[in-house]
């Protein structure tokens, strides 16, 4: 019996407390068929609910942690010779699997940030002179750690425009790291499984893929990624560049996925304004002003959106 | 279709942005504009005091009303009022509207250019006027303070607060006692009043614009419709435009359930697929209908 998306959010729920942007991004990615990147310190559960997620899909999860000396076919996989057969065979990567969490991916070297980019982008790798196709439903929870920068190697704006949409993780509030410690500590709290199946996830997406959007929606949506690059403002001298027609894109696929979340098969404005900054906050190429001034790039992102006034 | 929302960073009355939409120009008024300005009462407002954001638009021609002005997203400030003042005459229309407005927290606060899309009289095409606060930025920087700050003390304010103080109450004590001495002899003494139980302000549409838009629902029960229908309801309970539908029921003005029930009825109405539009409308007339 197939269930709704509602069950997987609620068993995502009943095992990591709080986050909620982090369970409604993993579930827009999941739903919208794209890549999520997380951006918080460590120790905020992100790991957790990305194995919670395949837990509940009764999917495949692998984890990678990205490291100086990681190597591409440490990622995608490689080719080793057989003694006992006399030929090269083909060992699959930790990619190959349904839900891959990249820990940490700005601390490997920009060629294995390459490869996994591409991976994610073409949904297949080559190895050796043989194409392998990534398993189906493929998303890549990556991690970045803000607050310790020495020794890494940062996203590309063209990279991270891979990534369909960005959370910032937080701290959670004092009530919730009470439950955390009652539900961790003094319980053996572990995550839920086959609350949901890999082929409910795709019924899902068919699902948004037919959600309908109204014109003014669309051009609501337009402006608001338009407004990123010429929009005139406070927040304008901020700005290097803004967001590429990906995120135009992006946001069409989000907001589709968040009215599927909400059990509507049409998009609202609402559905709009709510994702977009997801979609926009790791497009926007900011400058020296931003910091220097001390000014909360999230703001900044929060005016662009809010200036586009809703159809 | 109305123009699109691009903007260039050049400040009015410079041309914004033009489009070759000619099919929809013609619902556009056309007009001469001749200012857009947008000014706050004070750029230093303070939390829990209501103030004004004021937009006045010039305009060459005769108008009786402006009806493409688009008012920016005033978040976090709670939109407490809006007044709409037009002026015609020979020199042409001034049109002010006044949103009174209230912060609940300190901060800065960047307020939107309110925009007007009209065609551009001078050479036909349709354009995007932004209005222009009083140094030409586009966007109304205003700094919320705390609570009122502390009065300043001195010998003689508190000396002249006091002898008000003594001076007022002589008065009203004075009138006390006439009324009362006035009581005993000429009028027997009221019927106890209750004190009126606060009440959270409702802006329920006016009864004859749901009938109105009930109506042109039922005899065009299209998508334009639909939409000309929600911006009715958004209007009627005094929701800026622009505003989205959870910006509209976080408002105190939307509790009662009826109403949030067309809002959304609404809201569906606009934004459905096509195969949904007729269940959708009736949806949303029986909505009306419970108002």
């Amino acid at each position: 019996m197939s269930v709704g998306p509602g069950a997987l959010v609620a068993a995502l729920e009943a095992t990591i407390v709080g986050q909620r942007d982090t369970v409604r991004g993993l579930m827009l990615a999941a739903i919208a068929d794209g890549h999520l990147l997380l951006e918080g310190p460590p120790g905020l559960a992100k790991t957790l609910a990305c194995r919670c997620l395949a837990a509940a899909l009764d999917g495949a999860f692998k984890r990678i942690q990205f490291t100086p000396d990681l190597l591409p076919s440490d990622v995608i996989g490689t080719r080793i010779f057989d003694q006992h057969e006399s030929a090269f065979t083909t060992v699959l990567g930790p990619i190959f699997a349904n839900v891959v969490l990249a820990d940490e991916i700005n601390r490997a070297p920009a060629k294995v940030q390459s490869a996994l980019l591409e991976a994610m982008q073409e949904r297949q790798v080559t190895i050796g002179l043989e194409s392998h196709a990534l398993p189906d439903p493929f998303l890549v929870m990556a991690t970045m750690n803000p607050l310790d920068a020495d020794g890494t190697y940062a996203l590309p704006l063209a990279q991270m425009d891979r990534f369909l949409l960005k959370i910032d993780v937080d701290y959670p509030t004092a009530q919730e790291e009470a439950t955390i410690l009652e539900r961790f500590a003094m319980r053996d709290t572990r995550p839920l499984h086959g609350i949901a199946s890999l082929e409910d996830l795709q019924t899902w997406r068919a699902r948004a893929r037919a959600v309908h959007v109204e014109e003014p929606i669309k051009r609501y949506i337009v402006d608001i990624v338009v407004a990123t690059r010429e929009a005139p403002g406070a927040f304008r001298e901020y700005v290097d560049r803004g967001a590429s027609p990906r995120a135009t894109l992006a946001i069409v696929n989000l907001a589709r996925a968040r009215a599927v979340l909400e059990g509507r098969d049409f998009v609202v404005p609402d559905d709009v304004r709510a994702v977009a900054p997801d979609a926009l906050r790791h497009r926007i190429g900011f400058n020296y002003r931003l910091q220097t001034q001390n000014v909360d790039p999230e703001a900044v992102v929060r005016a662009f959106v809010d200036g586009v006034p809703a159809p | 279709m109305r123009p699109s929302a691009f903007r260039s960073a050049l400040a009015l009355p410079v041309l914004l942005c033009a489009v070759g939409a000619t099919a929809g120009a013609g619902q556009l008024a056309r007009l001469n504009v001749g200012s857009f300005a947008m000014q706050a009462d004070t750029t230093q407002p303070k939390v829990g005091v209501a103030f004004h954001v004021i937009f006045t638009i010039h305009v060459a021609q005769n108008v009786t009303a402006l009806d493409d002005v688009i008012l920016p997203p005033f978040d976090p400030l709670e939109i407490l009022g809006d007044e709409q003042h037009v002026t015609s005459g020979a020199n042409g229309t001034d049109y002010r509207e006044a949103v009174t407005v209230e912060a609940h927290q300190p901060g800065r606060i960047a307020i939107a250019a309110a925009r007007l899309d009209a065609i551009d009289a001078r050479d036909g095409k349709p354009k995007q006027f932004l209005s222009t606060t009083p140094d030409g930025k586009d966007t109304l920087v205003l700094t919320v303070t705390g609570g009122a700050p502390a009065a300043h003390v001195s010998v003689p304010h508190v000396l002249g607060t006091v002898l008000s103080l003594i001076g007022g109450l002589i008065v009203v004590g004075s009138m006390a006692w006439l009324v009362l001495a006035s009581r005993r002899i000429y009028v027997p003494a009221p019927p106890a009043v209750e004190a009126p139980i606060e009440q959270t302000p409702q802006a329920t549409p006016a009864a004859e614009t749901i009938v109105a838009v009930r109506e042109r629902l039922r005899e065009r029960p299209d998508r334009a419709t639909a939409v000309w229908a929600r911006a009715r309801l958004w209007a009627g309970v005094g929701a800026p435009q622009g505003a989205t539908l959870s910006d509209v029921l976080t408002r105190p003005q939307t509790r009662e359930p009826h109403l949030r029930a067309a809002l959304i009825a609404a809201e569906r109405a606009a934004f459905t697929h096509d195969a949904d539009l007729p269940p959708a409308i009736g949806a949303f007339v029986v909505a009306l209908g419970d108002l």
